[in-house]
């Protein structure tokens, strides 16, 4: 089990890493193609198409003449006008020497609509759109930061930006969310609330976590729309920073199979949320004798469940990894 | 050392000085006086928004929507802003009854003074008159002794920066004794009034970002987080029998991002990020306080387990049979009179990340990213200390360090490369096609080296006669004692890389009926050591739809299939790593949203998850079956009702082998798996797991003026699980528990920008199942009193 190796050394000489196969290579392939569109349809820095977010908000199809400015705006629907001037979107107005997007960045230019009386078919109305036309619209501006919303399970599920946000009559003003987290996420999510009802939890009702603080719910690369700490460990580890590692005995399968191996995430009936009632059967579904599984060594250790052990942690107690035993006890 | 957590076993908040407690009865009289002396002030005042503070858990859990919204208060006019602010001042009442302990680990409110909350907005009139900032947030809540404390900050400047930062408190305390405790033998030797692993830790964590230019084509941000973890606790250490260790529980984390964010284009942006972070565990530990002496006045401890696992003395002598007379400790036993060990550990863990994001090309999405992590990490100045006597290995000192360059106990290297790319193409107006791939590389070499002094003693020989060798008081300078220095060195690997590729077809049948489905595969290959190197594949089928006839009506529905197989069947034989991991799922989702008028909604969702591993040494199953509904009436402008149920069926089966003297009534020895033993676990356990929940939350709020608020509620969890018994004493505890907590809370205005509020709070705990070593019930109050000021 144990090798000498320089710390810098990596063991691949001695068994090299196998192939992963066609379909691996394809992904390869397909990941350069990407790589390569993206250099393509991207112009040079400075070039012609540069002109940035502040003015892709625009419609573009439109002749300038056609736009009103939100002052026009402004004449018809004051009270929206008034409360705009606490959005953060308000900055955008700024741009430009004063002329970057307004009201018809969003909801188009406002020409026809004003001219018509207020004729509602005449300009963009968010709340009578469908879930697509509304994530287009304010993708053009937010790809950049929220490049995984169409693919996430929000975007996939036709949970579109103004399920969650409000533009004009939001809670919570700094990211313009309808109502705060994480009333607004159990809105949907009622099978989640319950979770942080559990006698174990983490403090999400009592305001100390929100859902944000794990998940992105604008998607991420990874399931779940988990995020990741800084360094791609486990989100988990931001907080249980004790657990990262790296350690000269890592306890494979925490690194392996994740902290869903053996806790819950959201909150559960035992301590410490462990997804088992006792931690011995945490430790003994997996190491018992299995001749298939690399994993069910060692297999034991061979102690009297009728003892005053009572835990396996009482003696192993670095679970989680250990620079002093192999054995995860805190002593040589 | 914070005053909060001087204690191990000290229970609840800060107790924020001395004064607190002097003058609490007279705070808390004046809150309770305020409100009835200004009540009749206040039919002609302003509206108070509702309590903004926080509320203990329960209430705030089932809180509904506010019947009736009040409208933002009108707020002030000061230096070129437009100002809201609010404080709310008051205090809690706690009263209780039943386990303090599990009181504060589920729970630990006291009585005290508080600030319930603050919170302040400023918006700027005009921005060209106001350089700094044109928006301002900030609010806070629990100060004062709360077990957990939150404050906020938001400011920006137009096109010039934004700037978000919070910092987080929360102190945990956990004595949940099923985990480690000694008292649940039949023959416990040290009474433990608490779990063996009993921790008060105080968790705090500090996030800021900055964003320069957030909107121009070139923006920069930079960010700081600082997390530190600290407290008392206790640990167990295993040498001389299971001896508890005070451990001063203590790390932290610093994290530096600096980023720039590029616009090469219309949507498309391209990133870098910097990332620094140094980790510090700075955890040591001495022995506990030791509960006896030995002759000779010193105090030691025998350990935890000495009756049933540890020898005491020799065996046909006089003392093997005596070992602690009116507390004192016969010196030929397995006793520690020093245990300590500092392992400062730093890690730095260097990240780099390049991001592309694209929808330049009206049809195509692009975006990917680069991740390259290369930590590295030692433990410095390592020592650890044992003085005492192991009858085992007569063993009466041994010294511990560090033996690599500069007394370094190890060197740990972790290196990690991740690669995502996503590609969306739009190929008709009704189909899409997404494809994502990632790639994660992580390999941990780490090598340890160490001295080992020993001062190891003679054994005592049972004669006759009887020669009695090494025991506690013997001198360390005695000559029978033989020094001895060994060196040893280890070194290991662990390996793991991800490479994973979806690809999901979206088909709009109609504007409101979408239907995905895709296929996704993920190979796995780990490495341990020199072990061979194991690989696997994961199939993913899926399938999902959504069905959106109106706004007013949604639902979702998500099929998954995984199958798991491994590529070599010479090293693999398993289709998973671990045991108790299922190599066929099959989960199904569905979600319904509901607004069937503008005063009613309603949602629900369902789960079910399936698994298995079928092999004939594991037999493993799990399921997770679900069902949840929810409903938010407000019939009246006055009046909102809010409902949530929930059903969770949680279950789980593994085929396990173990050991034991008493084996529970059915125990099977030498099958199944177990026949395959090769040491004495010899029975057979299925690892049976079930947790059946039902939650229930029912909440009423009612204002029918301004100048009122109540609401009435309650939220009840009821568990009813049940776990195979390997230990007789082991106890279900919160497995079969029900946890309910009924609240009510009133807020008056009082007078203009003034209002009072009262909140009740009740916390009733029990379990149903065997207590234990003693029972963990628990019943309390939590009363908050305050007097709140918003404009």
């Amino acid at each position: 089990m144990r090798k000498d190796w320089p710390v810098t050394e990596s063991p691949r000489g001695v068994v090299p890493w196998k192939a992963p196969g066609l379909r691996v290579a394809l992904t390869y392939v397909l990941g350069a193609i990407v790589f390569c569109a993206t250099a393509l349809a991207s112009p040079a820095p400075g070039g012609k198409q540069a002109t940035g977010q502040a003015v892709a908000g625009q419609n573009k199809s439109a002749p300038a003449t056609d736009f009103v400015g939100s002052e026009a705006c402004g004449a018809c629907h004051e009270e929206v006008a008034k409360g705009f001037a606490s959005n953060p979107h308000t900055k955008l107005a700024q741009m430009h020497g004063q002329n970057g997007v307004t009201c018809e960045g969003c909801h188009g230019a406002g020409k026809e609509h004003v001219e018509g009386g207020g004729d509602t078919t005449k300009i963009f109305n968010p709340a009578k759109a469908t879930t697509k036309e509304v994530n287009d619209k304010c993708l053009t501006c937010h790809q950049g930061r929220h490049a995984n919303f169409e693919r996430s399970g929000h975007g996939e599920g036709s949970v579109g930006c103004i399920g969650c946000h409000s533009i004009h009559a939001s809670e919570d003003q700094d990211k313009l969310l309808k109502v705060s987290e994480p009333s607004l996420c159990f809105q949907c999510h009622t099978d989640i609330k319950p979770q942080f009802a559990m006698p174990y939890h983490h403090k999400v009702e009592e305001g100390l976590l929100t859902c944000s603080d794990c998940h992105n719910p604008h998607g991420t690369f990874g399931r779940k729309s988990l995020k990741a700490s800084v360094q791609q460990d486990a989100v988990c580890t931001k907080c249980h920073t004790e657990t990262a590692g790296p350690f000269v005995y890592e306890h494979a399968v925490v690194k392996t199979e994740g902290c869903t191996a053996c806790h819950f995430a959201h909150g559960g009936p035992n301590p410490r949320l462990l997804n088992r009632g006792n931690v011995n059967t945490i430790c003994l579904q997996c190491h018992s004798p299995s001749m298939n599984f690399s994993t069910s060594e060692p297999q034991g250790p061979t102690h009297n469940q009728n003892t005053q052990y009572q835990a396996c942690t009482v003696c192993h107690i670095e679970v989680h990894g250990s620079n002093v035993s192999p054995v995860y006890f805190n002593t040589h | 050392m914070t005053n909060q957590t001087k204690s191990p076993k000290s229970l609840g908040g800060s107790p924020a000085g001395t004064w607190i407690a002097r003058f609490r009865a007279l705070t808390l009289a004046a809150i309770l006086v305020t409100p009835l002396s200004m009540s009749g002030y206040a039919q002609e005042q302003q509206p108070a928004t509702p309590p903004a503070n926080p509320a203990p858990a329960a209430a705030k859990a089932a809180q509904a929507a506010p019947a009736k919204k009040p409208g933002p208060a009108e707020g002030k006019t000061v230096g070129g802003y437009q100002v809201h602010s609010m404080i709310d001042v008051g205090g809690r009442i706690t009263e209780r009854d039943g386990s303090s302990a599990m009181w504060a680990t589920m729970v630990n409110q006291t009585s005290g003074g508080r600030i319930l909350g603050q919170s302040l907005q400023m918006h700027s009139l005009d921005p060209f008159k106001t350089p700094f900032f044109d928006r301002l947030s900030t609010s806070s809540y629990g100060y004062g002794g709360d077990p957990f404390d939150t404050t906020h900050l938001n400011m920006s400047k137009g096109k010039w920066y934004d700037f978000a930062s919070s910092f987080r408190r929360d102190r945990q305390y956990f004595d949940y004794n099923l985990l480690a405790n000694s008292l649940l033998g039949p023959n416990e030797l040290i009474p433990q009034p608490s779990s063996l692993h009993l921790y008060n830790t105080v968790r705090r964590d500090l996030d800021t970002l900055l964003t320069v230019l957030p909107v121009s084509l070139v923006s920069f941000r930079a960010g700081y987080n600082h997390g530190t973890h600290e407290g008392p606790s206790y640990a167990t250490i295993h040498q001389g029998g299971d001896v508890q260790q005070y451990q001063w529980f203590r790390n932290g984390q610093d994290t530096y991002v600096g980023g720039v964010d590029l616009k090469l284009a219309q949507r498309t942006t391209l990133s870098y990020d910097q990332f620094l972070v140094y980790y510090r565990g700075d955890t040591s530990s001495i022995l506990a306080p030791t509960p006896y002496i030995l002759p000779d006045a010193t105090p030691a401890t025998v350990g935890v387990n000495l009756l049933t696992t540890s020898k005491c003395g020799t065996s046909g002598t006089a003392n093997y049979s005596a070992p602690i007379v009116n507390g004192v400790i016969n010196p030929f036993c397995s006793g520690t009179t020093t245990e300590d060990q500092s392992a400062p550990t730093r890690t730095s863990f260097p990240t780099e990340q390049l991001r592309f994001a694209s929808n330049h090309a009206d049809k195509l999405a692009l975006n990917g990213r680069f991740l390259y992590s290369g930590a590295e990490s030692t433990v410095k100045s390592f020592n650890q200390t044992f003085i005492g006597f192991s009858s085992r290995s007569l063993v009466r000192e041994q010294i511990d360090t560090g033996a690599l360059a500069n007394g370094q106990l190890a060197k740990n290297k972790r290196i990690n490369v991740n690669g995502d790319f996503s590609a969306r193409y739009e190929i008709t107006h009704n189909l899409e096609l997404a494809d994502t791939f990632n790639y994660w590389d992580v390999r941990v070499p780490g090598t340890t080296a160490w001295s080992e002094f020993t001062l190891k003693g003679v054994a005592t020989t049972t004669g006759p006669p009887v020669t009695y060798g090494t025991s506690m008081l013997t001198p360390l300078s005695d000559p029978s004692l033989t020094p001895a220095t060994t060196s040893n060195t280890d070194s290991h690997y662990l390996a793991h890389k991800n490479t994973g590729n979806a690809i999901l077809a979206t088909v709009t049948v109609t504007p409101q009926v979408r239907l995905t489905g895709g296929w996704r595969f993920n190979d796995r290959q780990i490495k341990v050591d020199e072990d061979d190197l194991l690989t696997w594949h994961q199939n993913w089928f899926l399938l999902g739809g959504v069905v959106q006839p109106t706004a007013a009506f949604r639902v979702n529905v998500n099929y998954e299939m995984m199958n798991s197989h491994s590529s070599n069947s010479s090293t693999t034989p398993s289709d998973t790593y671990t045991r108790e991991a299922p190599n066929k799922i099959q989960h199904f989702r569905a979600r319904a949203v509901v607004k069937p008028a503008p005063w009613v909604n309603f949602a629900l969702a369902g789960n079910a998850y399936a698994a298995q591993n079928k092999d004939p040494m594991v037999n493993h199953k799990e399921h997770n079956y679900d069902f949840s509904f929810a409903a938010q009436i407000i019939p009246v402008e006055s009046m909102s009702l809010d409902f949530n149920f929930a059903h969770d069926d949680v279950y789980s089966v593994t085929d396990l082998c173990y050991a034991t003297t008493a084996p529970p009534t059915g125990a099977v020895a030498n099958a199944g798996t177990c026949a395959n033993s090769t040491n004495e676990n010899q029975y057979l356990g299925n690892g049976y797991y079930s947790a059946p929940a039902t939650f229930f939350i029912g909440a009423f709020n009612y204002a029918p003026s301004k100048y009122f608020h109540l609401g009435v509620g309650m939220r009840t969890n009821n568990l009813n699980g049940s776990a195979e018994q390997l230990s007789p004493y082991q106890v279900p505890g919160s497995l079969q528990s029900n946890y309910f907590t009924p609240y009510a809370n009133l807020s008056i205005n009082i007078a203009h920008e003034w209002s009072w509020h009262g909140d009740w709070n009740r916390y009733h705990y029990n379990e149903s199942g065997p207590a234990g070593p003693a029972p963990r019930d628990f019943n309390g109050d939590v009363f908050t009193l305050g007097v709140k000021y918003a404009f």
